[in-house]
């Protein structure tokens, strides 16, 4: 609709404050008017809004090619340094480094900002990239595996503990092969299929036989079990003390366990905020 | 040429003008100049309005006086995989009830993932006196009677339609409410229905109804009915049939293949619920007719498809399960050389292990095959960086490029790298491309093409992919036409979102969940960008309860003109100016 009704709703008004962060090859500092300055818990928010620096812009012209395949290296596309973080522990050291108070200087500046020669200079051991304004903010590298020479993994640790992701996408954001195989837990929502097809699979967990190869069609399945399967297997389940039901897929649950752990992750969301 | 269109009469202007359908040819119309803006305001009848959220009634009815079709969606698409809340919003009422006194002239309404009650229903049912189509997408709240109301009242009705809407099944009765001297339905589409109605009172009405021209029926309606069916409307160009599980009988074989040959108009078939691959043959003799083919819901054992697909010269659209295998998909390029669209379904999404011998050869073979091909959803277990390369070059005609590779960071199965080089082929080769879904491992190099390459991408959907907020960055920054842009189970957080922030005004939404998007981020974004409506969805109760470096649940931005938002469930905040105050 919006499309529809620019014409006359949206000319009113100047363009919004915060367009000067799009990379024009500007000055990427934020400029805002001066009602916007207020607390300092804003101002803190404000260094977040600083823009990533002109290494990150992709129009960048003004750079030579080389100095930006320099950049993009040390973001961690084929990043060197993976092969020296062997173990969390090694990162979890360098995470504390590099939010120590050495690198208050470029964070108070942009925590995009870098120089380039910075990146030489820590390549060893993390992209400058991942700079951040704050300890309670900052994204924890974790190395790659060494089956995984080709990227590197940023997980949110944070995240990770306080359950937000859920297990299957945590337990798989360093893909192994060794667990490739194994059943993931279910996820809400993967893969993409509407409710109404998951049901209409149910129906069909055997592979189809064929008239043309001579066997009978027996294993269609007839109408009645059709109905009781295809009404059946959406169930919402209502926790005491929890507002909001949640509908879980009996098909996609084979067992007690799986389906126990689909329950809990449902519903352990709401728990733990009460 | 301004001063000549200004000298025009405005009636003038106003029957040019009525020749020009698009919205956006119509947009541009009403930004020449005020007049021009007055003049077609005055005779916009058709408005699409992409998210209820991002205006009001009010104002549409403002503007545009005399509206005789709307189309109007509620819901984020990710709501389609259960990631929505129940309860969220996209209630359509208070809409119909400003339509219902501002446009009693109101003919067409299309809905998407909108709630619609039965008291809605009625209210369309007694408001609009002319009123002849209406379009229920994915739409839920309402039962069959408030159908039934639709049915007794609106007697110019043309058609009727509720695709995939989750309809509270209550009886079959509510067809009967059609008035015996209603002849005017051209389209039928009671497919999502479930329970059984009366046949005869079908049977009558499909009777009765002299340009009927589509009717998708339910699972409900077996086979023997269908001849009968058929026999009374042999001008049906669509038809979805009912279940066709009955025990092969000769009789009923002829039957179905006699009716079927009757109606020489059909073009599009679906339905086909737990069919019995026997009865196929009986609709060989109508293959060469048709141009779309949904057997979606159709257990069909690969040579039996084979057998169908190469009845069928002409198919333009196929819709089937993975049970058509490579063997099948490799027919399909031999014999349907006009094929635009395919849609492989898994037959067994939650099994890792591969059920069905459906691997990237498919594609590549209708990719090689299949020169029109434009648009494809996939489903398949394994996928590598050159099969994507290859389909890449050998069709850069695709519009739609839909990948799900089913266990989430698969990487390539030959080299165990990312599909990075896949996926960038793809938006590479494929310049017109408008609509994008990736799965697979994918680092934030793919973002890093597809922000270069994806100039013309439109809606993009993500999920577990990338390594940090650059991959982000790279799409929002990159993809100048990106509309809407959907995003679960990626490392991408506030820096990517605030560095962009504007880019946002310029897109219909934006979808995160899952993310590391923190809660300050959200109320920043609120408080600085007033034209977008900020909505975190959190589960856990208000995130005010929780450190603000602390991320958000599910987190849906859209630009709106129309402010917040007043009919948000206890788990949805808006950020906005004074979020900040009024939630302490």
């Amino acid at each position: 609709m919006v499309t529809e009704m620019e014409g006359c709703t949206r000319n009113e008004e100047a363009c919004p404050q915060l367009l000067d962060l799009i990379p024009r090859g500007r000055d990427w500092i934020v400029k805002r008017d001066e009602r916007s300055h207020g607390s300092s818990e804003e101002k803190k928010l404000e260094l977040r809004l600083g823009p990533p620096g002109e290494d990150w812009s992709l129009n960048g012209n003004s750079r030579s090619n080389k100095e930006r395949d320099e950049s993009l290296l040390s973001l961690g596309y084929f990043s060197p340094m993976s092969s020296n973080n062997n173990n969390n522990n090694v990162n979890h050291n360098q995470t504390q480094k590099f939010i120590s108070p050495s690198d208050n200087s470029v964070l108070s500046s942009s925590p995009w900002s870098y120089q380039l020669g910075n990146i030489h200079q820590q390549q060893t051991k993390v992209p400058s990239f991942l700079h951040f304004t704050s300890s309670s903010q900052g994204l924890p590298v974790t190395p790659n595996k060494a089956s995984q020479p080709c990227c590197t993994k940023v997980v949110d640790l944070q995240n990770a503990e306080n359950k937000v992701f859920s297990p299957a996408s945590a337990n798989t954001a360093v893909p192994n092969s060794s667990q490739k195989r194994t059943a993931p837990a279910p996820v809400v929502g993967w893969p993409p299929i509407r409710s109404f097809r998951k049901n209409l699979a149910s129906n069909s967990s055997s592979k189809p036989t064929s008239e043309s190869q001579n066997v009978v069609p027996n294993k269609v399945p007839n109408g009645k079990q059709v109905e009781t399967s295809r009404k059946g297997l959406f169930v919402k389940i209502n926790m005491d003390g929890v507002p909001i039901g949640r509908k879980v897929d009996l098909s996609a649950c084979d067992s007690y366990e799986n389906l126990s752990s689909a329950v809990d992750e449902l519903f352990r969301g709401l728990l733990a905020g009460k | 040429m301004l001063k000549m269109a200004n000298s025009f009469p405005e009636e003038v202007l106003e029957h040019v003008f009525s020749f020009i359908q698009s919205d956006s040819d119509r947009n541009s119309i009403s930004m020449v100049c005020k007049s021009w803006y007055e003049i077609e305001r005055w005779c916009r009848r058709r408005i699409f309005i992409g998210n209820c959220y991002a205006v009001s009634p009010r104002m549409m009815i403002r503007r545009f006086p005399d509206i005789r079709s709307i189309e109007l969606k509620g819901k984020p698409h990710f709501a389609d995989f259960n990631l929505v809340p129940e309860g969220w919003g996209g209630y359509v009422h208070p809409w119909i009830a400003a339509m219902a006194d501002a446009y009693p002239w109101l003919e067409e309404i299309k809905l998407k993932r909108m709630v619609v009650t039965d008291e809605t229903l009625e209210l369309i049912a007694k408001s609009f006196k002319n009123f002849k189509l209406l379009v229920l997408s994915s739409c839920e709240g309402f039962s069959t009677d408030g159908l039934a109301a639709i049915a007794a009242n609106c007697r110019n009705l043309r058609e009727l339609d509720l695709h995939e809407s989750d309809v509270e099944d209550l009886n079959g009765h509510w067809l009967s409410h059609f008035p015996d001297t209603y002849t005017s339905l051209v389209s039928l589409n009671i497919a999502c229905l479930g329970s059984e109605f009366s046949f005869s009172s079908l049977e009558r009405l499909v009777g009765r109804c002299p340009n009927l021209k589509s009717l998708r029926l339910n699972r409900t309606v077996p086979l023997d009915r269908l001849a009968n069916l058929l026999h009374r409307a042999p001008q049906l160009v669509e038809l979805g049939t009912g279940a066709c599980s009955a025990e092969l009988r000769p009789d009923l074989f002829s039957n179905l293949a006699g009716s079927l040959s009757g109606c020489k108009e059909l073009k599009s078939l679906s339905g086909f619920w737990d069919v019995v691959p026997a009865y196929l043959p009986a609709i060989y003799s109508i293959c060469p007719g048709l141009t779309s083919l949904n057997l979606s819901y159709a257990i069909i054992p690969s040579p039996d498809l084979i057998k169908l697909v190469s009845q069928c010269p002409n198919l333009q659209r196929l819709w089937v399960l993975d049970y058509i295998e490579d063997v099948g998909l490799d027919a399909l390029a031999v014999s349907c050389k006009d094929l635009r669209e395919l849609r492989v379904f898994p037959s067994d999404p939650f099994v890792v292990e591969p059920n069905v011998s459906l691997t990237e050869q498919g594609l590549i073979s209708v990719s090689e095959g299949c020169p029109k091909l434009q648009s494809v959803l996939y489903f398949c277990r394994q996928m590598s960086n050159d099969a994507l390369i290859t389909i890449a070059r050998n069709q850069p005609n695709f519009t739609c490029f839909r990948l799900c590779i089913i266990e989430p960071r698969t990487p390539d199965y030959l080299t165990l790298e990312p599909l990075d080089v896949g996926f960038g082929a793809i938006v590479e080769h494929c310049k017109d491309l408008r609509r994008l879904s990736v799965s697979g491992l994918l680092t934030d190099r793919a973002f890093e093409y597809i922000g270069t390459h994806g100039k013309k991408l439109e809606m993009l959907s993500l999920a577990f992919a990338g390594d940090s907020d650059l991959g982000l960055h790279h799409v929002l920054s990159g993809c100048e036409n990106l509309r809407k842009l959907e995003i679960r189970d990626c490392p991408f957080g506030d820096k990517a979102l605030l560095a962009n922030a504007a880019k946002l005004e310029t897109m219909r939404s934006l979808w995160m969940s899952s993310c590391s998007v923190s809660y300050g981020a959200c109320k920043l974004l609120g408080q600085k960008l007033p034209r977008l409506n900020v909505e975190v969805i959190d589960e856990r109760g208000h995130p005010e309860s929780r450190p603000e470096s602390c991320p958000v649940e599910k987190l849906y931005i859209y630009r709106s003109v129309a402010g917040p938002r007043f009919d948000m469930p206890g788990f949805v905040w808006t950020m906005d100016e004074d979020s900040a105050v009024r939630v302490t």
